[in-house]
């Protein structure tokens, strides 16, 4: 994980764990407030592809970990996968087209996780299968008995709330399935030292 | 993660981590071929279901996965692979507590509930490990389906959208509780013999 996060430009210093807590917590509100501001909108239609392609945004340039983004926060989970198939043959087309779809591919420093990297990263994931767990099995359930229970959600006069009911489930279901490993990760590790070896390196990655 | 032969030293007759109801599962080849005769007969059992019973049966496969899959262990106590529990008993007066030995449990500490075997560090990151491995086998078909999952779910009526996610959970829910498992099983390498334990030995001989 990196102390620092360059975002629009700027440079954020999230060396301390209270700030990395923050940027989680904003993120997540973030998230659901304009899910909630969609809803209003137009009910889902077509604005929550918008939200959803912020959800990917953010996850890409602020989380991390999934995909090879520089600046984000997390490293590369692949990162020690793709460089060892990447030094196995380093001239070889699939190791070409690594050069230049991933520009640290080369930079063991920015691209590779170390064996506590890889521990926690594991223990993030298993960790949020678990609360995934407990929401896709909530979502199934809820849908389970609208369906068996739908005639009677009609007579009541409720079949369009338990549908948002529903939606709404899915759409979280999904934001904690993308984010949720990173976040742990960000929540959890303690406070960090600055490294200016890899300032340097991102410096010159961005020039 | 699957019983090592200390622990078959400590528990003799506790057959259930090398076998499975009655197969056995000491070597990499034939859990391997378990975790394939897994979901094929998972398939097989569907489609019969479907074909026999009607399009209506079909719910009926979501208790089936997470049965067959809590068979396979992980999520329960029985079955090969060991529970993924972050909560293990304290030997010395039967207590839970947190793996780091600090966190006391919320509701179980003091009570003597379960018969849990004490996870080792390979345990623990062979559990994480295959965890990892699943959310990022899973994490694709899910952002294809949230992708494309729009343009048929948001006109759709709530008994429509029950019956899409009802289709949609019987696979979904057969992968996500048998996943981790299934890795575990696949590339755990096979378990050495036992070896002869000398209490029991002479137990055997008092009673000969």
């Amino acid at each position: 994980m990196k102390a620092e996060l360059y975002l629009l430009g700027r440079r954020f210093d999230m060396a301390p764990r209270d700030k990395r807590r923050k940027l989680v917590v904003v993120i997540y509100s973030a998230i659901f407030v304009s899910l909630a501001a969609s809803w209003l909108v137009d009910h889902w239609q077509i604005s929550v592809g918008l939200v959803l392609f912020c959800v990917f945004l953010a996850n890409r340039f602020v989380f991390g970990g999934y995909g090879s983004e520089p600046r984000a926060m997390i490293k590369p989970f692949l990162g020690n996968e793709v460089r060892s198939r990447y030094l196995s043959n380093p001239d070889s087309r699939w190791s070409r087209l690594s050069r230049l779809t991933i520009p640290n591919v080369t930079n063991e420093n920015l691209f590779c996780s170390d064996e506590r990297e890889v521990q926690r990263r594991d223990e993030a994931h298993q960790l949020a299968y678990r609360c995934l767990g407990v929401t896709v099995t909530f979502t199934f359930l809820v849908a389970y008995l609208a369906m068996i229970a739908a005639r009677l959600l009609k007579v009541a006069g409720i079949a369009s709330a338990a549908n948002a009911i529903i939606h709404s489930l899915l759409m979280v279901a999904f934001v904690v399935f993308v984010t949720l490993p990173q976040a742990i990760l960000l929540w959890t590790e303690p406070d960090l030292e600055p490294e200016s070896s890899s300032l340097e390196s991102i410096s010159g990655a961005a020039q | 993660m699957i019983a090592n032969s200390q622990e078959r030293v400590r528990r003799p007759i506790d057959f259930t981590r090398r076998f499975l109801i009655f197969i056995p599962v000491e070597t990499q080849r034939s859990r391997r071929i378990l975790v394939v005769g897994y979901y094929l007969f998972f398939l097989a059992f569907g489609a019969m279901l479907v074909w026999y019973r009607g399009p209506a049966k079909y719910d009926r496969l979501l208790p089936l996965a997470f049965y067959l899959g809590s068979a396979l262990g992980g999520i329960t106590f029985s079955g090969p692979v060991r529970v993924f529990s972050q909560w293990q008993r304290r030997f010395r007066d039967g207590s839970a507590w947190g793996i780091d030995g600090n966190i006391p449990h919320p509701y179980l500490s003091g009570r003597r509930i379960i018969e849990s075997d004490r996870l080792d560090e390979h345990d623990i990151a062979v559990r994480d490990r295959a965890h990892y491995l699943a959310y990022s086998a899973l994490r694709w078909p899910a952002i294809v389906a949230a992708l494309f999952g729009g343009i048929f779910l948001f006109d759709a009526t709530p008994e429509q959208l029950g019956h899409v996610l009802v289709i949609a959970s019987v696979p979904v829910a057969a992968l996500f509780f048998s996943l981790p498992q299934a890795i575990i099983l696949w590339t755990e390498p096979t378990l050495e013999p036992d070896p002869e334990d000398p209490g029991t030995q002479t137990v055997s001989r008092a009673v000969q």
